[in-house]
């Protein structure tokens, strides 16, 4: 039978935690500290009482033991029982009940250790023997056996529930109005947290993250490169964070082209603001050696303006691939006398394009494209018709 | 804690389909509808150019006609086109040989010019002729006509001071003259084209080249060709045996094959050209055999409304390309 406990055994446990138990305890963490009241005993009348005292005597000694081996912070009371609530109120996150039943002869014993945060017992011994000395290991088994599940179970525990920011996060930077977006990490899962950069500081929480999480942060700002980092957030502090570079929004090429003759190709691209879209500018020059006795060198000219936007891969991506469409025309002509010029626009309405970021100021661009003359009669030299063959682009693009 | 930046990829899915058009876009360049690009291999040869849109607009002729004859006659410093409509008119154009200017311009002229080929008379005027009459072309009267005819597809020029008419007849050809300005009628003598063998054959082609008789022999037994030259008229005419009495010849050539314009083979200065094109391949090649038994060739890359001119009367060759209505005078690439 379980008695309910009056207020006043909460007042002395905690007058006892701090006359005695509080220093030795202060050196516990938190959740390793056990209380344990003495075991429930119960005997017929006409079984050995002073036996059965002995031998609950021995029970609580043996779990008071079994989970100091174990880890835990331990207090024996001499009174009990107590309620989980009454254990978690007084600072004790678990509570190891026992008991002792003898009739006729036959023992039962019980073990119990709950976790009084969570409600849970986490371990629990059941057995019935002879009440004679053959029940002494029984006992000292089953305090081990207990014990040794309760330590296993507050060590999960203290693993999966660290403590939580308590704090604002704060993170500094000298970038006025950048946009300062986080994720848990890993790859940026999760819900997205943000604000902007006020004061030269951008605030958030007291996110609803364990201490020493690992997150994904984003800045970025009009007219900036992003800025991404992985952080660790402890509790309290500021995190500093880098200047934003500015994103050069123009762009020049130098390259090789092999569309219809092997050639030079120097370009210029501007990169509005977003990073997702350009204006390219190319210029393209090839030369044709004079292939027999009465031939001339001859040359081939091209000016092109055109529409591009990246498709795959944001603006801070080491690769990204896109789409172009440009317009212009091409001088054909000869060098020497007499020399001629014909003049063909085209356009090129598909063009694909994957460019590496070598560096943050210099790209190698991939262009593969296919062009549409229009045919001018006369004046040109090309059929009105898609080119027969694709160009093909190798360039650098450095941005100032 | 301020870690380096880190350049991750972002898959944006929504955006592969875009690529994927691109792509696709892309493969249609192999799609056998294509223009040709790159330099045209005629442009590093290029010597004059005249856009004839205009010109045949000018004279009313229709849209609809056939590929343009060519007779570029340096001595006389013509060149002279030739346009057939479907509608049944002809229009000549006489253009200046040094820049391809538009000297004069005929619509339906007398029926002589619809037939035989040009050559130049001894006084170096411009003359055709056949069973309809004689003319020669007077730039600033137009047609002259001369009291004479010529059987038709007959070879009138002049050398030294004597007109000739020359002609096959049979197996062997005749050559008639007369001293200039008069145009014989009839007689002459007759040439065996050779004599050692008994195929076939047909006088393809004959003009000079600053004087000297070149001859385009085709033997349709065979589908072989072979060019002969002279160093003069007074050669010619004292061979028994064209074959074997000519002072050059190319020997003989072919069969080249289908050709992908009106002509298989071109009479030149001093050898032959001829034309030929691998099966299902845009374009086709013109190949220059010399007497000296030399060979260049040039790739051209339609076939599709073009024609080419080569002759004896001009060290220079043309190329008409009928979709740019565009003439273009050039200097060999052999």
């Amino acid at each position: 039978m379980r008695k309910q406990p009056p207020p006043l055994p909460v007042l002395a446990l905690l007058a006892l935690l701090c006359l005695a138990g509080a220093p030795a305890l202060a050196q516990n963490p938190e959740g390793a500290r056990c209380l344990i009241p003495p075991p429930v005993l119960s005997v017929d009348a006409g079984d050995d009482e002073a036996r059965a005292a002995l031998l609950a005597g021995h029970l609580g000694d043996m779990l008071a033991a079994e989970l100091a081996d174990a880890g835990f912070a331990v207090l024996r009371t001499s009174d009990g029982p107590y309620t989980d609530a009454e254990a978690r109120k007084a600072g004790y996150r678990w509570l190891a009940r026992s008991g002792l039943s003898i009739r006729g002869g036959i023992a039962t014993v019980s073990l119990e250790i709950g976790d009084t945060q969570r409600g849970l017992v986490v371990a629990a011994e059941n057995f019935a023997a002879w009440a004679g000395p053959t029940l002494v290991p029984l006992i000292d088994g089953a305090a081990g056996r207990a014990a040794a599940a309760a330590g296993k179970a507050r060590h999960l525990s203290s693993e999966a529930r660290p403590a939580p920011l308590e704090e604002p996060s704060r993170f500094l930077s000298p970038d006025e109005g950048a946009r300062v977006e986080l994720r848990p990490a890993p790859e940026g899962a999760g819900k997205l947290y943000a604000a902007s950069v006020v004061g030269g500081e951008a605030r958030l929480g007291p996110l609803p993250l364990p201490q020493g999480s690992r997150v994904q942060i984003l800045v970025t700002k009009s007219g900036k490169l992003p800025y991404r980092a992985e952080l660790i957030l402890e509790g309290g502090g500021a995190h500093s964070l880098p200047p934003l570079r500015d994103d050069p929004p123009w762009g020049l090429l130098l390259g090789l082209g092999s569309g219809h003759l092997p050639g030079l190709r120097l370009g210029a691209s501007y990169h509005p603001p977003g990073g997702w879209f350009f204006v390219p500018l190319d210029a393209y020059l090839a030369l044709g050696l004079p292939a027999g006795p009465g031939a001339h060198a001859s040359y081939r000219g091209e000016l092109r303006l055109g529409f591009g936007s990246y498709l795959l891969w944001g603006p801070d991506s080491a690769f990204r691939a896109g789409l172009e469409a440009k317009g212009g025309a091409v001088l054909s002509g000869t060098i020497g006398s007499p020399a001629f010029v014909f003049l063909d626009p085209l356009v090129e309405p598909i063009a694909l394009f994957g460019e590496y970021a070598l560096s943050r100021r210099l790209l190698l661009r991939l262009e593969v494209g296919g062009s549409f003359a229009l045919g001018l009669g006369s004046l040109g030299v090309m059929s009105r018709g898609w080119l027969a063959s694709p160009s093909l682009d190798l360039a650098l693009e450095w941005k100032p | 804690m301020r870690a380096a930046p880190q350049r991750v990829g972002r898959r944006h899915a929504g955006r592969l389909p875009l690529l994927a058009a691109g792509l696709a876009a892309l493969g249609l360049q192999a799609c056998s509808w294509l223009a040709d690009d790159g330099l045209p291999a005629w442009l590093p040869y290029a010597e004059a150019r005249r856009g004839l849109a205009a010109d045949l607009a000018d004279a009313g002729a229709s849209a609809l006609r056939y590929q343009p004859d060519l007779s570029p006659l340096d001595a006389a410093e013509r060149v002279l086109i030739r346009f057939q409509t479907m509608d049944g008119h002809m229009h000549l154009f006489v253009l200046g040989a040094k820049d391809l200017g538009l000297i004069k311009a005929y619509v339906d002229p007398a029926a002589v010019f619809r037939g035989g080929t040009w050559g130049l008379d001894a006084g170096g005027e411009p003359v055709s002729g056949n069973s309809g009459g004689i003319v020669l072309l007077d730039a600033a009267s137009g047609a002259a006509p001369v009291a004479a005819t010529a059987p038709d597809n007959a070879y009138l020029f002049g050398a030294g001071v004597m007109n000739y008419v020359l002609y096959q007849s049979g197996s062997g050809i005749q050559i008639e003259s007369a001293a200039s300005p008069s145009w014989p009628s009839g007689g002459g003598s007759g040439i065996p084209i050779s004599s050692a063998s008994s195929d076939s054959f047909t006088l393809a082609d004959f003009g000079l080249a600053e004087g000297a008789p070149r001859m385009l022999i085709q033997d349709t037994t065979t589908d072989k060709w072979i060019a002969l030259g002279w160093a003069t008229m007074g050669d010619l005419l004292a061979s028994s045996d064209l074959v074997g009495g000519a002072t050059s010849t190319t020997g003989w050539v072919g069969p080249f094959g289908p050709s992908p314009l009106g002509s298989r083979s071109w009479l030149a200065p001093d050898g032959l050209v001829y034309a030929s094109r691998k099966d299902n391949a845009e374009g086709f090649d013109l190949t220059r055999i010399g007497f000296d038994g030399s060979s260049a060739a040039i790739h051209l890359d339609r076939s599709q409304d073009v024609a080419v001119s080569i002759s004896p009367y001009s060290r220079y060759w043309y190329f008409y390309d009928g979709e740019r209505e565009l003439l273009v005078k050039a200097r060999p690439w052999w």
